[in-house]
């Protein structure tokens, strides 16, 4: 049930909490999208629920102290709130990182570095009064665990869905995508939802003018107690809270969309092309063929990209589906024009994050190119051990942050010349340091790098034609990969969502994704293929 | 208005809709027909999900879909069951396993058989009583039958550890071995009873020494003469892997050869196998059929990739090719997908089946029946279905369908496992498969456990290498080691 990408997910858990959600009175939404967080993290770890509880309970409470109106000055409770919000945070996340390294039977509790993140700029963002309303208990602890984010991200800002104003709630990166690249349909959608909206605040404005006119007080009162349901819907009305969850039948649709495509990305390309990486392993990294090899590195970087873009898709598209913005975590990297840029449009959640909680902190560019090399050094070696605490994050995220400083410094004026070296970087560069981060054994490592490039003569290839065996069964995979990173075809899927073919392409794809699952993973004893 | 202008605008809610509304008219309307032997777990998978495995094997509402040729394929197999006198449906392998359990009272010759399972462990004595009662139960329907076949295997189960330790000490204790006399061994043992003897000097099946037919027994000639194939007397062998007895007293050792020994042979099997076409070094020398998730159930119809030594590869029907190409010898591996059927005695009549077939379909092929490969020691300890302990069971089951005559069973385990029967770590990555630099540990093996029983098991035309030592080659009755 924990994975969005499973059939317990899709066809048990989020038909009933939808429906049990849009039964909901708007104002009790977040409320109910804690509960049934909560549900969705217990069927996956009835342990660590209470660690994460634990933790909610702790962050709301030093957000408590940190949290002061704007324009306030900051008192002595805001900093030790924020130390110890902060420190209760990193020492969960750095003691639990280090257990799970020394000990075998102690697993990384369920989406920790995501939720902790959350949580650390929860913390971060009261500080720097990016939150103007104070957040409610049953808000800030929706926040944290919502289900579609708790495991995998995207690490939302909280002010992003919770605490702004709802007309400001689209992310930045959102606002920009749509002001870009936005069809005429969405912009039609908006203006009707808006109007929409202005019309209920009007009918509301004339409701109360009218009774404030006809009738007393004391009869007001009274008449409230008889029609309840009626006027709490009124009061509601009145007062649209920013943290009011309202979903219109089209977000539905437009999650469903995002859903949809995810669910493609992750079953139908990620998962399939998967399996040449795990034949890779089985064959052992000392027996591929070079060719092998590089075509292994391009299937893992492209099953990586598709796993995790799928993932983020479906996320977003249940959030969406619940009344959230949709969360922009994947802005077509391999369109990128250099190493930097990719990072800015690859998990974009995490690589934001980094640069609001740590890089500008430690002073960003601002203090001069040394400073400026050692805070993307800290940056980098920060996200390597983020993702995992093994020697090969480590490594893998100083040569990103070596790359990221010699594109800063070294190399600027022939990218801007010529495309070409921060092409060569994404496509060449990339895929290699997504080997380093795929195999946590040094040793293995090693011998798969002299396998691409055999000039060490570790390894013998077993079998020279092994390459061509596998173009020839996974090429249509790495063609329709590399074509939806190269090309803007998603959000060309999402801008022509109303289109009969596209809707037609979603339907089958869909499908096709269901019986993929039904098909591969459903029942333990029909899933064998060895 | 307005509704109807929303829903407009939602398209895929409504395809999707829409869809979902036919697939599960289909899995409803299909419920109790087609789709009646798809279990669902409410909790795990959505209710249409039948359709989509209907859809996976080619069974619609509307009926099966086959194509002609598969039609004919099954006609063909079915034909040659019946020919090698083995139950031709897979209903019927329910059946046939009730009759040769319930075999050994309706037989005077199995008295000695009965009294040593009720004599034997009080677990298997239970099953054999239970057995005896199943047979007389005249009105026994096939229900039943497997329920009977669900306890034999819960007893096996319960003999995990004990299995586990008997395979890994190489040498069988006779009366370890004795104890685990299953339903399953019961009835090979039974079947193999009923075979004419070949020999005056046959020897009994229950008097046959354990570990007969196994490379892991001690290498004890039982000095039966009447072979020109047998060793010589006084024969001493250096290792415990010295031959392997025939129940007529056939004696053969396994030979060192070369991969000139390959070129009249065909190797069928699982993805294991396809490993071993790719990287054991020898695709070049022989022939093989094979492609993964193959199994014994599905083994004869199966669209599989058949490799020649020039290198063509076709994809041929392991049934097609038996057909239509003669080998001399037959290695056999599978039964490692099959692990996911928890169900040892119908895997052991579906291997027996179509060892029959093979049997029936190349005459003068010596079949291998190469045990399945055991799985590392970190996946058997996570892995309720891939675990050591099943791998043992059926091993032992395939293993008494060895006749020693021209039907061997071969054991590389002891090369590529630990102490504990645990596949070395250092051979496999994914815990079930070898490394592709671990397929040369397999073919090594083979080079060195090949029988030879005449010169028309050897049909190569140059010369077996003379660098290679193979005692019995040119005059088998002269050599020993």
């Amino acid at each position: 049930m924990i994975v969005l990408s499973g059939l317990p997910f899709l066809f048990r858990f989020l038909p009933v909490f939808l429906v049990i959600y849009y039964i909901c009175p708007v104002r009790y939404r977040n409320a109910a999208l804690f509960l049934g967080s909560v549900f969705f993290y217990a069927t996956g770890e009835p342990l660590f629920l209470l660690l994460l509880l634990g933790a909610v309970v702790v962050n709301y409470l030093t957000g408590r102290l940190i949290w002061r109106k704007p324009g306030s000055p900051k008192l002595g409770n805001t900093y030790a709130g924020l130390i110890l919000g902060v420190a209760v945070d990193v020492l969960i996340l750095a003691a639990c990182k280090v257990l799970a390294l020394r000990s075998d039977s102690f697993a990384l509790p369920l989406g920790l570095s995501f939720y902790i993140f959350k949580m650390i700029s929860y913390q971060a963002d009261l500080f720097l009064g990016k939150i103007p309303e104070r957040p409610e208990f049953i808000d800030t602890a929706a926040y944290f665990t919502m289900f579609p984010q708790v495991t995998q991200g995207p690490i939302m800002r909280y002010g992003d869905a919770f605490g702004a104003d709802p007309a400001k709630r689209e992310p930045e990166e959102v606002k920009k995508e749509e002001t870009k690249e936005s069809s005429p349909l969405e912009k039609e959608d908006k203006k009707e939802e808006a109007a929409e909206v202005s019309a209920h605040a009007l009918r509301a404005q004339l409701r109360r003018m009218k009774e404030k006119t006809s009738a007393e007080a004391g009869a007001e009162n009274n008449r409230e107690k008889h029609n309840g349901a009626a006027s709490s819907q009124r009061s509601r009305r009145e007062t649209i809270r920013k943290t009011d969850r309202r979903v219109s039948p089209l977000d539905f649709e437009r999650g469903l969309v995002l859903l949809a495509t995810g669910l493609a990305f992750k079953v139908l390309i990620a998962d399939r092309i998967g399996i040449l990486w795990h034949e890779i392993g089985t064959i052992g990294y000392e027996s591929i063929s070079t060719p092998l090899a590089w075509l292994g590195a391009y299937a893992y970087s492209l099953q990586l990209y598709f796993d995790f873009f799928g993932y983020s898709l479906i996320a977003g598209g249940v959030g969406v589906m619940l009344g959230f913005p949709m969360v922009v975590n994947f802005n077509d990297p391999y369109r990128a024009k250099g190493i930097a840029d990719f990072y800015r449009r690859w998990h974009v959640t995490l690589g934001a994050w980094f640069r609001d909680y740590v890089y500008i902190p430690l002073g960003g560019s601002r203090k001069g190119p040394a400073i400026t090399v050692i805070n993307l050094l800290i940056v980098w070696l920060l996200t390597g051990l983020w993702h995992g605490g093994t020697l090969n994050f480590v490594i893998w995220g100083l040569v990103l942050g070596l790359f990221i400083i010699s594109e800063r410094f070294l190399v600027k004026g022939v990218m801007e010349k010529s495309p070409v070296l921060g092409r060569i970087h994404v496509w060449l560069v990339i895929p290699l340091t997504w080997v380093v981060f795929a195999i946590s054994d040094l040793e293995q490592l090693k011998v798969y790098f002299c396998r691409l490039f055999p000039f060490f003569g570790v390894g013998s290839t077993l079998n020279p034609g092994d390459f061509l065996k596998y173009l020839q069964i996974y090429w249509p995979f790495f063609l329709v990969g590399i074509l939806l990173s190269v090309t803007g075809t998603v959000k060309f899927l999402l801008m022509h969502r109303r289109n009969v073919l596209v809707t037609l392409l979603l339907t089958a794809a869909f499908w096709a994704s269901i019986y993929m699952l039904v098909t591969t993973q459903g029942n333990a004893f029909m899933y064998f293929s060895f | 208005m307005k509704f109807f202008r929303t829903v407009f605008r939602m398209p895929l809610t409504i395809m999707l809709g829409i869809t979902f509304c036919l697939i599960a008219g289909a899995a409803l309307y299909g419920r109790a027909t087609v789709y009646a032997e798809y279990e669902t777990a409410p909790l795990e998978e959505p209710y249409i999900s039948s359709v989509f495995k209907g859809v996976r094997d080619g069974i619609y509402p509307w009926g099966e879909k086959k194509d002609a040729h598969e039609d004919e394929l099954q006609a063909l197999l079915s034909q040659v069951q019946q020919q090698a006198g083995v139950a031709p449906a897979a209903g019927g392998i329910a059946d046939a396993t009730a009759n040769k359990i319930a075999g050994p009272d309706a037989d005077p010759n199995a008295g000695s058989i009965a009294g040593e399972s009720s004599e034997a462990e009080n677990k298997d004595a239970d099953t054999a009583s239970e057995t005896t009662e199943k047979k007389e139960d005249a009105a026994e329907e096939s229900k039943e039958e497997i329920t009977s076949a669900e306890d034999a295997e819960k007893t096996s189960e319960e003999k995990k550890e004990e299995g586990e330790g008997e395979d890994a000490a190489k040498a069988g204790e006779p009366s370890e071995e004795k104890e685990e006399s299953s339903e399953t061994e019961e009835a090979a043992k039974e079947e193999e009873e009923n075979k004419e003897p070949e020999n005056p000097n046959y020897i009994r099946a229950d008097s046959m020494p354990e570990g007969v037919n196994s490379p892991v027994m001690e290498a004890v000639d039982y000095g039966v003469a009447g072979s020109r194939y047998l060793s010589p007397a006084d024969t001493v062998y250096n290792t415990d892997e010295g031959g392997v007895f025939a129940q007529n007293g056939d004696y053969y050792t396994f030979r060192d050869v070369n991969d000139v020994y390959f070129s009249d042979a065909l190797f069928i099997g699982d993805s294991r196998t396809v490993g071993l076409m790719e990287f054991g070094g020898m695709k070049e020398s022989t022939y093989f059929i094979a492609k993964e998730s193959t199994n014994v159930y599905n083994l004869f119809t199966k669209p599989l990739i058949f490799s020649e030594p020039d290198g063509t590869r076709t994809s041929r029907t392991l049934l097609d090719l038996l057909v239509s190409k003669q080998f001399r010898k037959i290695y056999l591996s599978v039964g490692v997908n099959e692990l996911g059927i928890p169900d040892t005695i119908k895997f052991y009549e579906s291997y027996k089946a179509a060892v029959a077939v093979i049997r029936q379909l190349q005459p003068d092929a010596i079949i291998y029946i190469q045990g399945i490969m055991h799985v590392s020691e970190s996946k058997s300890k996570s892995d309720k279905v891939f675990n050591n302990t099943v791998v043992v069971q059926r091993n032992k089951a395939i293993a008494t369908l060895a006749n020693g005559h021209d039907i061997f069973y071969i054991d590389m385990n002891p090369d590529v496992c630990d102490e504990n029967g645990n596949l070395l770590p250092e051979l496999t990555s994914d815990g079930i498969h070898l490394k592709a630099s671990g397929y040369e540990k397999w073919h090594e093996f083979l080079l060195h456990h090949a029988i030879y029983r005449s010169p028309d098991d050897y049909l190569g035309t140059g010369p077996i290498d003379e660098g290679v030592k193979i005692p019995g080659v040119t005059v088998p009755a002269e050599e020993g080691e």
